[in-house]
């Protein structure tokens, strides 16, 4: 037996596993020998089914699956893609408008920006200037590369069906083949944006569209039937510039 | 050796900001110090895989990072906090360290339990469901610090890491890097002399793009004879190894 017990607050802060190591294996040596501190030991432990009530709430926590993985990565939208998101949302009002009265909204309008809107989303996702957590995200295994790609498909996803309703309402060329021009543009945008800053590139796409669209006399051209091979033709192009240039090295970064 | 660095040479615009630098890191805690503009943050960058050296040989985890197979699987194993870093307004805490936890390719099922593991580490784990755009200065940083160690990483760097906190909590942060360090290399990259005397087992100090001293913080403190060029015998230290090796080059 020892001479001494410990006192009611020390054996409470051990209880509540407020003590430090050290005095913690103090106290763990004296209660070894003595029982009378043993029996003091306060336990206000809830018993097993009373855990789940005394516990914290856990809050909003989501399964860990690739499904879930898939959304954070095409959801997660920087701050810059509020203004892409605008002009989408105009994109649409304007093609509802051209709908309505040509005379209004001219259709050429449309066909001047429904094809680089997945270009201006594409540049607005990706980069130094535009994703606050961009130094964070280019350490990481899916930086580079692989987040250009699913941000450019969650551009996509959105995008396409504009340019398509976009091509519908504006009465200029097959509405399908729109789909064209935008897939060939965005391609460009990342094929330059390999070899030149992203922002840099989509500017360049951005405005060599504007300047087919406005040269054109009849810009009907650019998305009819006829035209789909010259849009392939760009497409696979740029599609390999962007292969070539980002299996070398990482090129995005 | 966790972290090799042989002759690592970066210049933006004329300007040299790593000057064949040699770096060998091991497990544990290691300081990184040196004046601004010195080229801590360059460094950090190279180590974290986002800045490329225009010339000299980098190792990671042992392994040479300049093949991108190789890289990624690196990456996976690395945890890096810059000094500034944003955030997305509409994420929750909890949502923000998630992002990274795949980003890092982590297993699925495991993510849950490592982002809380990570908030609980830093002492968020109350505000997992609070959107990133209401937090504090300081929480902001540990946010930082849990989507660093989320993954559990053999490689972790954290630049300039306790900015903003306060001193209970840089105590708290300390803890938490002695904790880290016992399996893993933690890189501190840090102005604050004081964060280098209480947690680290190895400083290295950068001047002018080069190391200029390695060695323990007793063994920097050592090197302090002037009473007058400091406050604490390692900041006297600090001032008589740059002072030596600006004397060298000179």
């Amino acid at each position: 037996m020892s001479g001494f017990h410990l006192d009611d607050a020390v054996l409470r802060a051990y209880a509540r596993e407020r003590l430090a190591d050290t005095d913690a294996w103090s106290v763990e040596a004296h209660l070894d020998r003595c029982a009378t501190c043993r029996s003091r030991l306060p336990f206000d432990v809830p018993a097993a089914a009373d855990l789940l009530a005394v516990l914290p709430d856990q809050g909003r926590v989501r399964p860990g699956t690739r499904w879930r993985r898939s959304m954070m990565l095409l959801n997660a939208a920087p701050a810059a893609r509020v203004a892409w998101f605008v002009s989408v949302a105009a994109t649409l009002g304007l093609a509802v408008g051209a709908a309505f009265d040509p005379l209004l909204i001219r259709p050429w309008l449309l066909l001047l920006i429904a094809p680089v809107l997945p270009v201006l989303g594409v540049a607005a996702s990706y980069g130094p200037h535009t994703d606050p957590l961009h130094e964070m995200v280019a350490a990481s295994p899916y930086g580079g590369l692989r987040i250009v790609l699913w941000r450019t498909l969650s551009v996509l996803a959105v995008t396409v069906p504009v340019a398509v309703v976009a091509g519908a309402a504006s009465g200029i060329g097959v509405p399908a083949m729109w789909l064209l021009p935008c897939l060939a543009l965005t391609g460009l945008a990342l094929g330059l944006g390999s070899l030149i800053a992203p922002v840099r590139a989509a500017t360049l796409v951005a405005g060599g569209w504007a300047l087919l669209v406005l040269a054109a006399s009849g810009p009907a051209w650019l998305v009819v039937p006829a035209a789909g091979p010259p849009w392939l033709a760009v497409l696979a192009a740029a599609t390999g510039l962007f292969l070539v240039r980002t299996t070398r090295r990482e090129a995005f970064r | 050796m966790t972290v090799t660095v042989e002759g690592v040479r970066i210049g933006y615009r004329n300007r040299v900001v790593l000057d064949g630098l040699d770096l060998h890191l091991g497990t544990g805690v290691h300081g990184l110090l040196g004046p601004n503009g010195a080229g801590k943050t360059t460094l950090m960058r190279v180590l974290a895989t986002v800045a490329r050296p225009d010339a000299g040989r980098i190792r990671l985890l042992g392994r040479d990072v300049a093949d991108p197979a190789v890289l990624r699987q690196v990456r996976r194993q690395i945890g890096y906090l810059p000094q500034t870093f944003g955030y997305y307004p509409r994420f929750t805490v909890r949502e923000f360290v998630e992002y990274f936890a795949w980003l890092k390719e982590m297993p699925p099922a495991g993510v849950p339990l490592a982002v809380d593991r990570a908030l609980e580490r830093v002492g968020l784990l109350d505000r997992a469901d609070d959107r990133m755009k209401h937090l504090s200065g300081g929480m902001l940083r540990r946010a930082g610090i849990a989507q660093g160690i989320v993954n559990d990483p053999r490689l972790l760097l954290l630049d300039e890491p306790t900015a903003g906190l306060d001193p209970e909590q840089r105590v708290d942060f300390r803890a938490l890097l002695r904790e880290i360090g016992v399996d893993a290399c933690v890189l501190v990259s840090t102005h604050l002399v004081e964060d280098v005397a209480s947690a680290c087992t190895t400083v290295s100090l950068v001047d002018g793009g080069r190391l200029v001293f390695t060695g323990t913080p007793d063994e920097l403190a050592a090197l302090g004879t002037d009473p007058g060029s400091g406050d604490s015998p390692i900041e006297r230290g600090y001032s008589a190894a740059l002072r030596d090796a600006r004397g060298v080059r000179r």
